[in-house]
């Protein structure tokens, strides 16, 4: 199963990604981010992977769109908490991601 | 003698389908003593055929999706068959990019990212007839 949780700090919206991101997954949750995200108008996303136990090229296509919205929203998206197999996967897509440690 | 078995399945082109194919090839290798990355990429390379077939093979409808998952010594060949649209142009569509499914939130990588999770992969496909994606790793 995917779902997806959301915390705030000041301007800052955190989404976490839970479950397995497939095709299947990422269709059930991109609305509701992009709802939260319009709802809010954060400064700074940040998709937040540590929950993720499986990602495909499904993946990529979603934080491809949320960065599309966060362009036009004027905010900035990061990327955390990649393991390296999903770092491997948004890497063919030129997606940088940032360690959380 | 060498270890050598097979399983077969097929289920239609449900995306509800992508994980229980995924997983299925996987428990299938664990007899074989997969280290859990090699594990990881299968799954992962299944994934990316299985979803094709979901979303490029039947786009407005459902059909069937065929896979046979065989193991002989140290190699695992994973094919992943529909009877879909095909594919006009197979070496344009393996490009990395290329999708012809902009507005469904593809990035058109799902060929690169086999061909990183496994050894060799091939793809036949006639328009009209459909797709076959043969995918090898040596996991020895
Ligand atoms: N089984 C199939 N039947 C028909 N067309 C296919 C099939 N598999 C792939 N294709 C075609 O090849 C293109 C590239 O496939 P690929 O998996 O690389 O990218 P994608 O599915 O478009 O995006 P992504 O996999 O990154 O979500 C697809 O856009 C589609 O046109
Ligand atoms: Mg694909």
């Amino acid at each position: 199963m995917t779902s997806v949780e959301f915390s705030q700090d000041k301007s800052k919206l955190t989404v976490s990604l839970i479950g397995e991101i497939d095709h299947h997954g990422a269709q059930r949750i991109r609305d509701e981010i992009d709802r939260q995200i319009l709802k809010i108008m954060p400064g700074i996303v940040v998709m937040d992977f540590s929950k993720v136990t499986f990602m495909d090229s499904s993946g990529i296509g979603l934080v491809l769109a949320r960065s599309k919205l966060c362009a036009d929203c004027k905010a900035s998206l990061y990327v955390e908490s990649v393991d390296r197999q999903t770092g491997r996967i948004l890497a063919l897509a030129g997606i940088k991601t940032i360690q959380n440690i | 003698m060498q270890n050598e078995n097979y399983f077969r399945i097929s289920f239609p082109s449900k995306s509800v389908n992508e994980s229980f194919a995924r997983m299925s090839v996987a428990s299938f290798c664990m007899q074989f003593d997969p280290t859990i990355e090699q594990i990881n990429d299968i799954k992962t390379a299944v994934s990316e055929a299985v979803t094709n077939c979901v979303v490029h093979a039947y786009p407005d409808s459902c059909g069937p999706v065929y896979i046979t998952t065989r193991l002989k010594g140290d190699k695992l060949t994973v094919t992943v068959r529909d009877s879909g649209i095909g594919i006009e142009n197979v070496q344009q569509a393996m490009r990395p990019m290329f999708t012809t499914d902009a507005a469904g939130e593809r990035a058109g990588l799902g060929f690169a990212v086999m061909q990183t999770f496994m050894d060799k992969i091939k793809v036949y496909s006639k328009p009209g007839k459909g797709t076959k994606v043969v995918m090898t790793k040596n996991i020895g």
